[in-house]
């Protein structure tokens, strides 16, 4: 589950990769499609959002969000 | 012609004399009377003419006058003409001016001017002080202010000596570290024992007539010489300096009448025609008057001293009103009460003051006139240089009785103040008829209109609404702008008011209403500094008299509305726009009613015993805001106690007991909030329990809880030294018993409250308070390095000195606190910050206690956390938990300031205030914020924009598409709107604007795209 593959730091505006072990892979649509639900939840209404779509494997971090290197090994699809 | 006028100006000189009457000083030609052409006055002027750069003098009046010109009210008047101004030097080198001297013989001094170097010897040094040498009496100094190898290049006057005998020049002066200088002296001529003022120069003046100068003859003069004595005024005079040699062949200054006193007084006893400025003027300028209060020059009146509107003994009605008329105070050296208009009447015979035209049936007013100083009234001093007298600022005073004052379409500027009033005067005309179809009420016998004016309203049976007076026929009929629909049964009623309709008010200072009604009006930047100094656009006492302001414009006003009555206000389309504040409450607190006598005992309450005491006491008016009673508990009881103000039964002070239902009940108080110990707790009423105390009206106040039980309960504290003029009272839950053995230690609080219902569009948003002291230990500070309390209730209620520790204190541990507090609910603490804070890495963090801990308090703070001086407000919303709260032992209503850091911090100076106020300003003024056009599912919230954590509406669409809700609007505030829909198909991209809520509210069509990738 991306959910619990992906750490989402919101007060320090960092999308991490921490489950190491199972290595799963993902692909940056799902990663951008788990976020804006995320960030659709009430509790989360307050924070800005990290991604926009460029194109279906294009996207683009914004708001001062950052995505740590280790979490690239996982992504399949195109970050900026 | 109508009207009749008189004058309190008594004659000084004529100008009619020969030249034995007069006085010369100076270098100069005169003719002292001459029967000439230029004559104002009677038959003869004077005239004069300076012929050397020095001062000529022409004094009148006669040797050993011995006038007594010390009335601090008394100003010279005199006409000069002045025929040829480029030959005079300018005003503030006394081209022309008026003297005055206690001497009956003066004699010329002079004193040194200006200095130029002749010969700059050797040797000398800048900074040198030189003498000169010569001449009789007292000595002049120079500087030397440039050399140039030893020699004097530039030199300035130190001291201008005195001299009944001039000294020689160029002078050889002595002194200084050189020799063989010579200094030309240009000398400024005077009149022993004088005092003179500068009234024109080649500079100020053109070519124009006659003028008839006012000058404050107890005011500052431009030029004082020796010790003149102003209870023996022996000479009166002119003075000119040229500026140079002139011809002797032409008289350059012309000079007639003079006299001293006020002003004038317009009366109109002739008949029921308004008397204008015109009929005024014509009387005033004739030949054989010549008073000159009043001139008209080109279409302008120009003003010189006081205008009296009728008069408190008047036999017979004043009507003044004019229409279309531009009125200009002149800028004379008169004092700052001098130029005044000031309408008063008789009982029975009133006075109407008009300007301008209104039709009450389309609200319009038209043809008004515009009042005003001649300028130059923004700065510290006149642009001439010549300070310490007062210029151009006039007042108007309407506030006597038996006057009716209508301003309307009119423009006011440079008005230092007025003072107008409300006259609900009713007049009741018995037995009256009216003819159906005729505007004509007439009554079958005589009855005394004599009470009746043009424009008062009619009220009666059969009388349409808003029928006004138009004229006065007869003492048995009069008309009215309506017509009667049928007979007048019985009774008329005629009253007026005071009003200010349509008018603008600018570079002016405060109205004191007095009740009296304004619409439509605008004031715009009320003057705060000096001259004027006002702060306020106007003054409300009452919300009588704030209700009455209707439809009007503050704009650019120090504080637009000073409020100093507490009570609940509308305001009806009130519009405020780059005010420092808006409001200002200036209300305080009272404690009328309390015993303040320890409580030496208890009565205990709990359900199935005592539920309630009472305590009766006499109100004297006021606005309820807070009662406080000596309050502990025992064990742990629960729920909730109040206080209430019932109707007064019984005799007072022997058996006052409650009765009916209550007129007030305070909010709950949480009793598990109370300590074991005894201590005074305050209990605040809000909304519409804030009831008006009536003067006189006994009532009873008392504490009730009906929880607990004989373990756990409170206890209400009481004494029995008859400490108060009420009695006690305990209720069991069925009946109230009076106990006049006991009274309750109590207090009742009121004022320091002011509730604004803002409506039709007004939009009031700032507010400053200035007058709400601090009950005793209700301000302390806490330095948490050394863990002590310092109370600075006394400090922060004394302007004496800048003494009250704001916080940080200090950088060595966090927790340094600063409380405010009060019985009631307050929301807003003005302070005057003396030292600014100069701290870095520290947090100041508001909190409020919500009855299980302190929690963060959102504020607005114009200190920037008492980093920045003068007057600051930190003001916030009330939450709606806060409780009351223990600080140091005292209960009270806190909020606070707490230190906090993380690293580095430091304190290089620590914040202090000289005074604080507390108060309370509710500004009730709901707009509406509204989104629409939202995709069913999708999440909101709308935040602002420089606080993310002040949200004002978060909501889940699960049905709908719309998102309103009220706002209180307290000026424009800047939000953040988000939208966002993916937790569900069809999921949208997250919207987000920005916008700002204004007084007409926020309105918002969301537009949401969808999101294909998601």
């Amino acid at each position: 589950m991306i959910k619990d593959d992906f750490k989402i730091d919101f007060e320090n505006k960092k999308i991490s990769y921490t489950n190491n072990s199972n290595k799963n892979v993902y692909t940056a649509q799902e990663l951008y499609s788990y976020i804006q639900d995320l960030f659709d939840e009430p509790v989360n209404l307050k924070y800005d959002i990290p991604l926009v779509a460029k194109s279906k494997t294009n996207f683009k971090l914004i708001n001062g969000w950052r995505l740590d290197k280790n979490s690239l090994k996982y992504l399949k699809g195109n970050i900026e | 012609m109508p009207g009749s006028f008189t004058t309190d100006l008594t004659l000084i000189k004529a100008a009619e004399a020969t030249t034995t009457d007069y006085t010369s000083l100076g270098s100069f030609v005169y003719k002292a009377a001459l029967n000439d052409d230029l004559k104002v006055e009677g038959t003869n002027a004077t005239y004069f003419s300076a012929t050397s750069p020095n001062t000529a003098m022409m004094l009148a009046a006669t040797a050993s006058a011995n006038l007594d010109l010390s009335a601090s009210t008394t100003h010279v008047f005199v006409w000069i003409k002045n025929i040829a101004w480029p030959s005079h030097q300018t005003k503030a080198k006394q081209g022309v001016g008026y003297v005055v001297s206690s001497d009956s013989s003066p004699t010329l001094v002079s004193r040194v001017d200006t200095v130029s170097v002749s010969a700059g010897g050797t040797g000398y040094t800048v900074g040198d002080t030189l003498t000169v040498a010569g001449g009789t009496g007292t000595a002049a100094t120079i500087r030397v202010d440039t050399v140039s190898g030893g020699v004097i290049t530039a030199v300035s006057v130190i001291t201008q000596g005195l001299y009944t005998a001039k000294p020689t020049t160029p002078n050889t002066v002595t002194g200084g570290t050189g020799t063989g200088a010579s200094i030309t002296l240009l000398f400024l001529e005077a009149t022993s024992n004088s005092k003179s003022w500068f009234l024109g120069g080649s500079d100020t003046e053109s070519i124009r007539g006659w003028t008839n100068y006012a000058i404050d003859i107890n005011g500052t003069p431009d030029l004082t010489t020796q010790s003149p004595v102003l209870t023996s005024v022996d000479r009166l005079g002119v003075t000119a300096r040229a500026s140079g040699t002139i011809s002797n062949k032409v008289g350059t200054v012309v000079y007639d009448v003079s006299r001293y006193g006020t002003g004038s007084t317009i009366n109109d006893g002739t008949g029921r025609a308004p008397v204008t400025m015109a009929d005024y003027v014509a009387f005033d300028n004739a030949n054989a008057r010549a008073w000159g209060i009043v001139v008209q020059q080109e279409g302008i009146y120009f003003l010189a001293g006081k205008l009296n509107f009728g008069t408190t003994g008047q036999s017979a009605e004043t009507i003044f009103w004019d229409r279309n008329q531009t009125f200009v105070w002149q800028d004379f050296p008169v004092s700052s009460s001098h130029y005044e208009w000031k309408v008063v009447g008789a009982s029975g015979q009133e006075t109407t003051f008009q300007l301008g035209s209104y039709n009450p049936a389309t609200n319009l007013t038209s043809n008004g006139c515009t009042i005003r100083g001649s300028g130059n009234v923004s700065g510290t001093a006149r642009t001439d240089g010549v300070a310490g007298v007062a210029h151009s600022r006039w007042t108007f005073t309407a506030s006597a009785a038996n006057q009716v004052t209508k301003l309307y379409n009119s423009n006011f500027t440079e008005m230092l103040s007025a003072a107008l009033a409300y006259n609900a005067i009713s007049i009741n005309v018995t037995n009256c008829t009216s003819s159906n179809g005729s505007p004509t009420l007439t009554t079958t016998g005589s009855f005394d209109t004599s009470g009746i004016v043009v424009g008062m309203k009619v009220t009666g049976t059969n009388i349409p609404a808003n029928t006004y007076v138009s004229s006065i026929a007869s003492a048995t009929s009069l008309t009215m702008d309506k017509n009667a629909t049928g007979d007048i049964a019985g009774t008329a009623n005629f009253t007026h008011n005071n009003e200010i309709r349509g008018c603008t008010f600018s570079n002016s200072g405060a109205i004191t209403t007095n009740c009296c009604v304004i619409d439509n009006c605008t004031f715009q930047n009320v003057k705060t500094g000096a001259p004027i100094s006002a702060s306020y656009a106007i003054i409300v006492t009452s919300t009588t008299e704030g209700n009455r302001i209707t439809n009007s414009k503050f704009i650019a006003c120090n504080r637009a509305l000073k409020i100093s009555g507490s009570g609940s206000f509308t305001f009806n389309n009130l519009t405020f726009s780059a005010n420092s504040y808006d409001i200002e409450n200036a209300t305080n607190f009272a404690t009328y009613a309390s015993d303040t006598v320890a409580a030496s005992a208890s009565t205990t309450l709990n359900s199935g015993g005592t539920v309630g005491v009472g305590q009766s006491f006499t109100g004297s008016g006021g606005f309820l805001s807070a009662v406080r009673f000596f309050l502990k508990k025992t064990n742990s009881p629960t729920g909730n106690a109040v206080a209430k103000i019932y109707t007064h039964s019984g005799t007072y002070g022997t058996s006052s007991v409650p009765t009916g239902t209550a007129l007030a009940t305070s909010d709950n108080l949480n009793v598990a909030l109370l300590s074991t110990t005894q201590a005074q707790v305050p209990l605040n009423f809000s909304g519409s329990n804030k009831i008006s105390l009536i003067n006189t009206t006994n009532y009873v106040v008392t504490l009730e809880y009906s929880g607990g039980d004989g373990s756990n309960n409170i206890q209400v504290g009481y004494e029995t030294t008859n400490g108060h003029g009420g009695n006690y009272s305990t209720y069991n839950g069925t009946t109230w018993t009076a106990d006049s053995a006991k009274d309750a230690s109590f207090y009742v609080f009121t004022g320091a409250e002011i509730v604004v219902n803002a409506t039709a569009g007004s939009n009031p948003g700032t507010y400053i308070c200035t007058a709400g002291t601090f009950d005793t230990t209700s301000c302390y500070s806490y330095n948490a390095n050394t863990s002590t309390f310092v109370d600075e209730t006394t400090d922060i209620n004394s302007a004496g000195a800048n003494d009250v520790a704001l916080v940080p204190i200090q950088a060595t541990t966090q927790g340094d606190l600063i409380y405010f507090g009060h019985n009631l609910q307050f929301d807003g603490v003005t302070l005057n910050i003396g030292t600014a804070g100069n701290y870095s890495n520290i947090t100041l963090n508001w909190e409020y206690y919500n009855g299980s801990t302190w929690t963060a308090l959102t504020v607005t703070d114009t200190s920037n956390s008492f980093k920045t001086s003068g007057t600051q407000t930190i003001s916030f919303t009330k939450p709606s938990d806060w409780t009351i709260a223990y600080a140091n032992s005292v209960c009270r209503f806190w909020i606070r300031a707490r230190t906090s850091w993380s690293a580095s911090q430091s304190v290089t100076t620590a914040p202090l205030a000289t005074q604080g106020f507390i108060a309370d300003t509710t500004i009730n003024n709901s707009v509406t914020v509204a989104l629409s056009n939202i995709v069913t599912g999708s999440r909101v919230t709308i935040y602002q924009t420089s606080n993310p954590t002040n949200v004002l509406n978060q909501t889940d669409l699960t049905v709908g598409t719309t998102v309103s809700f009220g706002y209180n609007y307290l000026g424009d505030l800047d939000i953040t709107v988000r939208v966002r829909k993916s937790s569900s198909a069809p999921k949208y991209l997250p919207y987000e604007t920005t916008g700002t809520i204004e007084a007409t509210g926020f309105s918002l069509v969301v537009n949401q795209i969808t999101d294909t990738i998601a």
